[in-house]
């Protein structure tokens, strides 16, 4: 599914949280989106699904313009990971992972069948895992679970919000490769955001350096590094030198 | 234990106490008899109850109704069928006549302008009296109630009754000049009050088991002011005829010496009423010897009183569940409703339960629907205030990705937000328990039955045993019920993991 934004703003009481956002996002493609805190990350993310509503502009999922009153419905197009995987404490792992589905009246038998597949493609096969809650697994494991979660109804598109950030570094790297392959394995469309920009690098096709609500550089990972517009894309780049494989 | 199993068991329960709450026979026809909260009153209407009954009607009893108007008005209304009146006290609270009437008259304008029947007298008049230990009667060689103008130093202590009522003791002190302010006080206390010194005199009526008992003296009443106060049957017009005939059976029956030593031996000797009742028509050849007394022993009578207390409370506090929660969620909502809500729910909480007992006789009657809707009312601001801020205490972390995965607003209430607030519901519906449990032993004050029942008779007939065999049930009843709330309370998802919680306390 393609995203577009045209001319989006965004503001709350007066004071802008974004301004003038053009962009489209192809099928398929995946972009990266940093910026330093307060630029206006999450609210990007937030137009997509509709969780808030743009103050001028629109936003067009396939050129259909989002419609806010049956967004519920979109919103189950669009898988939803965050950075603290925000599963639901009172339900197993499989009553996380199957919710929507169960809200879609799937039957239990494909359900089933869903949730195993599923649990293997984020490598978490073992079945003793499905009767555990939350607090029991691991910061890696309920990040995986998450991301099952979010793939549960097979949406075309992919929201993640920071979602490897708050994990470990060795945890971070494991789960990093993992989305290159599932990346490649699914074929979404998919926008992620993330503070740092090693991270953007590595998992991009595009790179969108947010700052004070407008859109600094649009460029790829290569292009992004060779040529960066202004300082504050430099100072980025410069942010992740040092690191092997950047 | 699993949370199904838990559920179930729940549910079992709550079905058991219901079902044995409901009224077991409703085919034949009951009379519901009602006493005053005094001895006597207990007495003349378990004598009244125990004939009918082995003349084969089914009784309903609601003893220790409460005083005067409030029998009355239940009578009037047809909530009771029948209680002991006191012929002066129809007279001057009832009929509020200015002048005597004779017997005739009394019964014709109960009967014109209330429907309601005067039966023969039982026979013995007791009026009030004036009181005060033999001793110092001597001291102060007081004889009459005229004597008494020449102590104005000495202290009265009277029942609130007497205090307030029109016959009592305004019109009294007015009829004698008398400079007395006497302080008002629970009847029962006044003797203890008078040995232990702190009032001199106090009015008691002419059958008092423990004038003798205290060795107190009644002043005469020179003036011939104190009414006639003949204990009559008062009965609904529709079922007198009926009952006028094994009534008649009582008529003539006590004198003012008989029934001081009934009310002694309930009193002093400590012999339950309903027993002393049955001796007594035993003795009469009223009823058979059955050689056991009528009622069940202790086990059984806790094992009811605790089914009933544990049936009203379940009731109101399912209804009250049933409305708190959704008010809870519309106030979560709504903020606006919010704001008007728990205030108003707050507001229901502050009406002093008595009070509003009393208040809920004319529109509800008398018996369980009152104290049902008592306690109700009650039980609602714990589970609104709760429901409110359990919701509002939800991580809003849950709420986004809730809504971010398409959930709607109802199924975010739904799966997320109400499980999520559960514990926090659920101390609001343990609170509201505890309180109802409470506050349902004073529902017995308007026939509720329940463990208040022993309780308000205790209180009445000064027993400290009978009020122990309400309170202490009542109280383990409490403890049970707070046990059984933190057994539901064990959410597997937070076992060891209080931190993990989506909701904290606030």
């Amino acid at each position: 599914m393609e995203i577009g934004l045209e001319q989006v703003s965004y503001a709350v009481d007066d004071r802008p949280i974004l301004r003038d956002i053009v962009t489209a996002i192809p099928r398929g493609g995946t972009v990266a989106v940093v910026g330093p805190s307060g630029c206006g990350k999450t609210t990007f993310l937030k137009l997509i699904n509709g969780l808030v509503i743009p103050t001028a502009g629109t936003v067009r999922l396939d050129r259909q313009a989002l419609d806010y009153r049956q967004i519920h419905r979109t919103r189950r197009a669009m898988g939803y990971v965050m950075q603290e995987a925000g599963l639901f404490p009172h339900l197993t792992v499989e009553a996380n992972v199957a919710l929507v589905a169960r809200l879609e009246r799937w039957a239990p038998g494909r359900i089933a069948k869903r949730v195993e597949a599923l649990m293997r493609l984020v490598n978490l096969a073992d079945p003793a895992l499905l009767a555990r809650y939350p607090w029991s697994l691991s910061g890696g494991q309920r990040q995986r679970v998450a991301i099952a979660r979010a793939l549960m109804l097979d949406p075309p598109i992919l929201l993640m919000d920071e979602p490897f950030s708050a994990l470990d570094p060795i945890v971070r790297r494991e789960l990093q490769e993992e989305f290159l392959r599932l990346k490649a394995a699914l074929h979404r469309t998919i926008v992620f955001i993330t503070h740092d920009f090693a991270e953007a690098h590595r998992l991009g096709d595009r790179i969108i350096l947010l700052n004070e609500g407008r859109i600094e550089q649009d460029a790829t990972p290569a292009d992004f590094v060779s040529r960066p517009s202004t300082p504050l894309a430099a100072a980025f780049i410069a942010s992740a030198r040092g690191i092997p494989d950047t | 234990m699993t949370r199904s199993a838990r559920r179930l068991l729940l549910l079992i329960a709550c079905s058991i106490s219901l079902a044995t709450w409901l009224p077991p026979a409703l085919a034949k026809p009951t009379i519901r008899v009602a006493s005053k909260h005094f001895t006597e009153g207990y007495i003349l209407t378990e004598l009244m109850a125990q004939l009918l009954e082995a003349r084969g009607y089914q009784v309903q009893r609601f003893h220790g109704l409460g005083g005067t108007m409030v029998c009355f008005r239940a009578l009037a209304h047809g909530e009771i069928d029948l209680y002991p009146e006191y012929s002066g006290t129809i007279e001057q609270e009832i009929l509020q006549s200015p002048v005597p009437l004779r017997e005739e008259e009394l019964r014709h304008q109960m009967r014109e302008r209330f429907n309601l029947a005067v039966l023969p007298s039982f026979g013995f008049n007791n009026t009030y009296a004036i009181a005060l230990p033999k001793t110092r009667a001597g001291v102060l060689r007081l004889s009459t109630i005229s004597d008494l103008r020449q102590h104005p130093e000495l202290t009265g202590g009277v029942s609130y009754e007497f205090l307030k009522r029109q016959d009592g003791w305004p019109a009294l002190a007015k009829a004698y000049h008398l400079p007395h302010q006497p302080v008002g006080l629970e009847h029962g206390l006044a003797y203890e009050a008078l040995r232990a010194g702190q009032i001199d005199f106090t009015d008691a009526y002419t059958t008092d088991a423990k004038i003798e008992k205290f060795g107190l003296v009644i002043l005469e009443d020179d003036q011939r002011f104190f009414p006639q106060y003949l204990a009559v049957p008062l009965v609904r017009d529709a079922v007198a005829q009926e009952l006028a005939p094994t009534l008649a059976l009582l008529a003539r029956c006590l004198d003012e010496a008989t029934m001081r030593q009934l009310n002694a031996r309930v009193e002093l000797e400590q012999v339950p009423f309903a027993e002393v009742a049955r001796q007594f028509l035993v003795r009469k050849g009223l009823v058979a010897d059955t050689g056991r007394p009528p009622w069940a022993g202790l086990a059984a009578r806790l094992a009811h009183r605790t089914l009933e207390h544990v049936g009203l409370t379940t009731v109101a506090l399912v209804a009250a569940v049933a409305v708190a929660v959704p008010l809870g969620i519309a106030a979560y909502r709504t903020p606006a409703l919010g704001s008007a809500i728990i205030p108003i729910a707050g507001l229901l909480q502050t009406i002093p339960s008595i009070a509003f007992l009393a208040m809920l006789i004319p529109i509800c009657g008398i018996g369980k629907w009152p104290a049902i809707v008592a306690l109700f009312t009650y039980g609602l601001l714990p589970i609104v205030r709760n429901t409110y801020a359990g919701l509002n205490h939800v991580d809003p972390q849950y709420r986004l990705i809730a809504q971010a995965m398409g959930l709607t607003a109802g199924q975010r209430l739904r799966f997320v937000e109400l499980p999520l607030s559960f514990p926090i519901i659920l101390a609001g519906v343990k609170t509201a328990a505890i309180i109802n449990i409470g506050t349902a032993t004073l529902a017995a004050f308007i026939g509720a039955g329940g463990l208040g029942e022993p309780i308000v008779t205790g209180l009445a007939l000064n027993d400290r045993g009978l009020i122990l065999e309400g309170a202490i049930p009542a109280a383990l009843l409490a403890l049970l019920t707070e046990g059984a709330f933190r057994l539901i309370d064990r959410s597997p998802w937070a076992d060891d993991a209080p931190e993990s919680r989506g909701a904290r306390a606030p």
